[in-house]
Order: C-alpha cells, then structure tokens, then sequence
C-alpha cells in the first residue's frame, strides 16, 4: 500500500465516524451523509492539497463541508425541478423525519449557512458546531486569529440579519 | 431573546443531531473499500458522478458518438469562456494560427474514472470540414459525415456494418472552426515549459466557470516549434480538488486529410445490417 493510500485510511479510521457524522448533521440525510463520505474520499485521493496539507484531517472536514452544501445546493435545484415537472416528493423513504427531532430548526440554520460565503461558513461551523479555538481555526483557513474572529463576528451579524427576512421567524409569522 | 442568541440557538440544533453508531461505522467501511479496492460504475453511477447512461443498452454506440464530440465541446467552451487574462500569452494565437493552416488531426483520447483509472481509449481522426472517424479498442469504428448526415458503424470482428442517417443528437462541433474562432478571446494562461514525448511543449491553462457546474480546467500542451497542440488534459475543479477525467495525447495535425478515413461507403466484403435497432436511432438521431 502507498503512503498516500495509507494517510487516507488514517484519516478514515481515525477521523471517519467525525465527518459521517459532520455530513449528516449537514444534509440531515443518512443515506447522502453515507454516499459523501465515499465521495469525499475518492475526491481527496485525486486531490495533491489534502496529501501536501500540514493539517489533512482538518483539509478533510472544510471538504466535507464543502460538499455538503454543494450537495444542499443541487437538491435544492433537483426539488425545483420535480416540482416544475409535478413530480411527488418521496423523500420520506429515505430519511424518516424522526430521525431529526428538531428537523425545521435545523433545516432554517442550514438554509442561511448557504448563503454566506464558503470561508465565512467554515468558520462558524468550525467555532460554533465545532466548538473550535480561533486560533486554531486560523491555522486551518491561513488567516489570523484576529482575522477570524471579524470572520466570525460578520458571519454571525450576516446570518442575524437573513434570519430576519425567513418567512418562519417569529417576526415574520406575526406580521401575516 | 436577542437573535444572534437565536442563532447560536439553531447552530446548537445541529449539535444535537445524534447519528447512529451502526450507520456510522458501515459508512466508514464503505469509504474503506472505495479507498482498498476502488470502486464500481453502478456504484459511481448512484452517487451521482457519472450519469447513468454508462450502463444504457446501447453504450458502445452511444459512447462512440457522444464521448468524444462532448469532450472536445466542453474543451472548446473552457477555452471561449475563460475570461481574458491580461497577460495572456500572445503565444497562444501563434499556437491557434497554427491550428488553422491545418485540414486534419489525429490524437487519442482517454476517459478516466474518479479514481483516476482509466476507462476506455479511443482514437479519433478529424477533418477540418467536420467529419470524423472514432475507433475503440476493440477495433469498431465509426464515421460521422456531418455534410451528408450520415454515420457508419463498422465492427471488424463481425464484418458488419450499420449505415444510420440523419444528424446525431449530440453537438455538431466542428475542432477547427471553433479553434479558428478563438483568435478572439485571450483565454489562456501560460504556464511555462515542459517536456511530452521528449519534445519541448508549451504548457497553457484555461479554466471555465459557470454556475452550478463544477469548474473545469483545460491544460494544454503545445509543440515549441511548431506551436502545434500535442496534449490536452480535461479536469473538474472541485473544492480545489482536481480530478482529470479525460486526456487527449498523441494529437498530431496534417496538412491534408485522407478521404478515406472518412468514408462512409461499407468496406468490401462486409455485410450492412439494416434496419438499425428502431430505440437507437431514436435515441441518437433526428431524422432530416
């Protein structure tokens, strides 16, 4: 076996229930969450960033997350299709909704994730769901520590405020 | 309750998200195998990286017509729509001027897999009035007249051959007009010297991005001397993972084309097999 293959198995064994969970809590879906995390390794097995990155594992949860929002994007545009086409939505056969107690809170959250820029959302994710140092964030995104907490703070004050224009906040509701 | 408290809220709900060890733990043993033992098409093919048309009835056919044609459309349109560099080499119209003093090309072209296997080569002659000639490795071919709006598949083995008629449905690309085009754009990048073949190349990047496609990136390969392409490598751009997915070696251009390549008259001694399968021809072309 190669080095390179033996980095990826490291990184599987040692970090691969971490991002199977990090993809699910991302896509809310098992059956995708099992299918990124595959896909995520093929990607980092043709990807010469991940095997010269000093922080693989690290390199390996922002693709992660990359992925699962780009996968968040494509259904998003796969549903406006079945839609278009008048097509039933049968998602229920692959993830039940009890699987997410909080499933409407958690989609809201997501919803906003996607609209802010990739490296602010890293951010956030890695401080806030992540419970990340800054500084080690800033290791990981080649900013600095000072950087990343402005990083933060504007995420915070950008999702703030398109939380306020959802149709399900409060605020909102109570106006229709 | 202040709203960025609201926010951390709702990011909490994630935290609370509990998945379950089994679905975990078989998750991490499918990636094992993807990375010990590579991995299937259908496999790809559910995941959503390749479509599924890889296991239609009619691939072999299919992939003749349409592998190719494709490669070389998103080729070009990498190279139309990269936006102009304004140190963009003026090399590189030396490069397509070169192009357009020639009448007919030949390279090899190869797809690869994810894993960056690959999965089927094919030699390809092309004519700069459109037409062209793919052969797999299994020695079938097939001639596509694009005046004539005709093809002919032939298949050696069998010593038969089948004679479609009317235009393919995949993208009528004509290489050369669509290079000649490019003398307009200042699409490349130079990326210094290299070595192909043992000949000194000019290495060029272009890269196309559009919305919600992954990126593609374009690398090609250009003689020294001559200022002729001689290699083009086709990747997705992904998350700055790059993943090649095509390779166009061996491309060599001539001043004049053999007609013969281009034939679409049934060589002697081979049976024509008509009708063709109804479903295939619908599928692949429009009737005139």
């Amino acid at each position: 076996m190669d080095q390179q293959a033996r980095l990826l198995l490291d990184i599987l064994e040692q970090h691969g229930r971490d991002l199977h969970r990090l993809l699910f809590r991302l896509t809310l879906r098992a059956d995708v969450a099992e299918d990124l995390l595959q896909d995520l390794f093929v990607k980092l097995q043709r990807s010469p960033g991940f095997f010269e990155s000093k922080l693989p594992a690290a390199y390996a949860r922002r693709a992660a997350m990359h992925l699962a929002f780009d996968w968040r994007r494509q259904e998003q545009r796969r549903k406006k299709y079945r839609e278009f086409l008048g097509e039933e939505m049968a998602v229920a056969d692959h993830h039940p909704a009890d699987a997410v107690a909080n499933q409407e809170q958690a989609q809201c959250i997501l919803r906003l994730l996607d609209q802010l820029p990739p490296l602010y959302r890293d951010c956030v994710l890695l401080r806030y769901l992540h419970e990340q140092e800054y500084a080690s964030i800033a290791a990981q995104v080649g900013k600095t520590e000072h950087q990343v907490r402005a990083i933060c703070s504007k995420a915070i004050k950008r999702l703030r405020d398109l939380l306020r224009t959802e149709p399900s906040h409060p605020r909102n509701s109570s106006r229709s | 309750m202040p709203a960025d408290d609201d926010i951390i809220q709702r990011i909490d709900s994630l935290k609370k998200i509990q998945v379950h060890d089994e679905a975990a733990a078989q998750a991490v043993d499918l990636a094992r195998q993807r990375i010990l033992h590579g991995t299937s098409r259908q496999a790809v093919a559910r995941a959503g990286l390749r479509g599924s048309w890889t296991d239609f009835a009619f691939r072999p056919w299919f992939v003749r017509l349409a592998t190719p044609l494709t490669v070389i459309l998103v080729f070009l349109a990498a190279l139309l729509l990269t936006p102009g560099n304004k140190d963009a080499p003026r090399i590189f119209a030396s490069v397509l001027e070169a192009v357009a003093q020639t009448e007919a090309a030949f390279c090899q072209l190869t797809n690869y897999d994810e894993l960056g296997k690959p999965l089927e080569r094919q030699s390809l002659y092309l004519s700069a009035n459109g037409n062209c000639r793919i052969v797999g490795e299994d020695g079938r071919y097939t001639v596509h007249d694009f005046r004539q709006s005709k093809s002919l598949i032939v298949d050696p083995d069998k010593k038969q051959g089948w004679l479609l008629h009317g235009r393919p449905k995949t993208p009528n690309i004509n290489l050369y007009e669509y290079l000649r085009d490019l003398h307009r754009t200042n699409p490349a990048i130079e990326l210094g010297t290299d070595h192909v073949d043992g000949k000194e190349v000019l290495k060029f990047q272009a890269t196309i991005v559009q919305e919600g496609i992954s990126p593609t990136r374009a690398i090609i390969w250009a003689d020294a001397r001559s200022k002729l392409p001689v290699q083009i490598e086709l990747a997705t751009l992904h998350n700055d993972v790059s993943m090649t997915y095509a390779m166009i070696r061996h491309i060599r251009f001539y001043a004049e084309p053999d007609p013969t390549l281009f034939s679409t008259e049934l060589p002697s001694g081979y049976a024509l097999v008509n009708p063709v399968r109804e479903a295939a021809e619908r599928l692949l072309y429009e009737s005139d």
